[in-house]
Parts: C-alpha cells; structure tokens; sequence
C-alpha cells in the first residue's frame, strides 16, 4: 500500500497527483505506456484533491489529505481521507451533459471515472477503485453493461 | 502554467501549455478578462501542449466562451488530446468547442 499525507491546501496538488499516476504504472506491464485508465483515475482522484481543499476546509484552518493507495495487476482504489466538512454526494447536482457549466463538475467526473463510494465522519472517507479491462477503459465496459 | 496570446486580424490564438486547474486557472483569468474587454472576434484556444486540465480549468475555459458569444465573437478549441480530450469527451464540451470534429 502506498500512503500519502500533505496539507490540504491546492499548492499541493502535483505532488498528489503525480503519485497518483506513478500508482497507475504499477497496473499495467512496464513496456506499456499511459492511457485512458490513467487519464481517468488522475482526473477523478485531481477533482476528490479539490473538493477537500476548496469544500472541506472552507472557512477553516486546513487539515490533512491523506490517501492509501491500492494497487493490483489490473486494478487501482484511491480511499481519501479528511476531516474537513463532509457532503452527501446524493445531493451533488446533476449536470446536464453538453451544458455549459462553470462549476459543480467535480463529483460528476468522479463518478463517471470511477466506482465511488463516500462515508461523511471523523475522518470522512473516500473510496475510488478503478479496475482495467483489456482493451477498454473501465468507463466503456460500464457504459456496455448497464 | 504557461501561456502566450497571438492576434492576428479578428482572430486570436491563445496557447496554454501544461497544467490548467484549481491552482492555475485564477492565473490566466486575466488574460481571459481581456480577449472579452477587447471584444475580440475569435478566439482559438490552443490545447496541444496543456497535459492537464480539471473542472477549474474547464471552467474557466466556458466562461470565456460565454462571454465572447455574448459579445458576438467565438471561441474554438485546438489540439485537444490525451486527459484534456477525455474531460472535454465526458463533458461533451468537445461538440461545443470543436463542431464538426
């Protein structure tokens, strides 16, 4: 497992994500090079790394992100956690596709990314998980099966 | 962040290099703010060379979009590939951006 603590502040962002998609190589054979599998985790997991900064610690001295990072052969789960406030993502807006939207895309590209799981508490945890399929990102072979 | 701005005539290239996001994108807004201010008429975002982009910088993108049809001009979208196509595909800001692609 990989661990990982920083402050939860934006300047941090890189250092997060680029041992995000450091995790993601560890998925494929090494003579592979990075595809839509790591385009989608880096984007889901950057927009989980805002929430937490811009939302969770709002109006509040900053806390920790911390992230346990899960790799297998095929597969990636990313559990984010933090003490800043908690949401409930049933509430997220809807985003009407195509529509121009400034805001409120995050927890849609979290969702359509990867499987999403989130428990609001002390800490509040975060689940992504990821699994690759030959040949397809994760997010066709959903499209494929609903 | 890196960016550079090309007038030529009515139309604009506005080139965006590396990582546009929630740290980057109040960065550009400037630049953004004056393509409106000086109303220009087309507006050509090149992406070719943006690695990264998140719902910050999507943002930021859309908002200059609104504001220059407002005004009567366009903003297209250049060179799109690789995570930031991936954001615009699921977003399906890329039939926006980029018609007839």
């Amino acid at each position: 497992m990989i661990r990982l603590a920083v402050p939860g502040r934006l300047e941090y962002r890189d250092v997060v994500l680029r041992v995000a998609s450091s995790a993601c190589k560890l998925t494929r054979p090494e003579s592979e090079r990075a595809d839509d599998f790591d385009n989608e985790v880096v984007s889901a997991f950057g927009e989980a790394f805002n929430n937490v900064c811009i939302h969770g610690y709002r109006g509040r001295p900053p806390g920790d992100f911390a992230v346990e990072i899960d790799v297998e052969p095929d597969a990636i789960t990313l559990r984010v956690m933090d003490t800043g406030h908690s949401f409930d993502p049933t509430l997220a807006p809807g985003l009407a596709v195509g529509a121009l939207h400034e805001s409120g895309m995050g927890i849609y590209i979290m969702r359509s990314f990867m499987e999403m799981t989130y428990r609001p508490g002390r800490p509040n945890v975060l689940v992504l998980t990821k699994r690759r399929v030959e040949g397809s990102s994760g997010r066709d072979v959903e499209a494929k099966t609903r | 962040m890196r960016f550079s701005r090309t007038d030529s005539g009515d139309e604009t290239v506005l080139k965006v290099d590396g990582t546009l996001d929630a740290v980057t994108a109040p960065e550009l807004r400037p630049a953004l703010d004056a393509l409106v201010a000086e109303r220009r008429r087309l507006v050509t975002v090149d992406l070719s060379a943006l690695r990264l982009i998140d719902s910050s910088g999507v943002g930021a993108i859309v908002s200059l979009f609104k504001r220059v049809r407002a005004e009567g001009g366009d903003v297209r979208i250049s060179g799109l590939r690789d995570q930031p196509l991936a954001i615009f595909q699921l977003l399906r800001l890329d039939r926006v951006f980029m018609p007839g692609s």
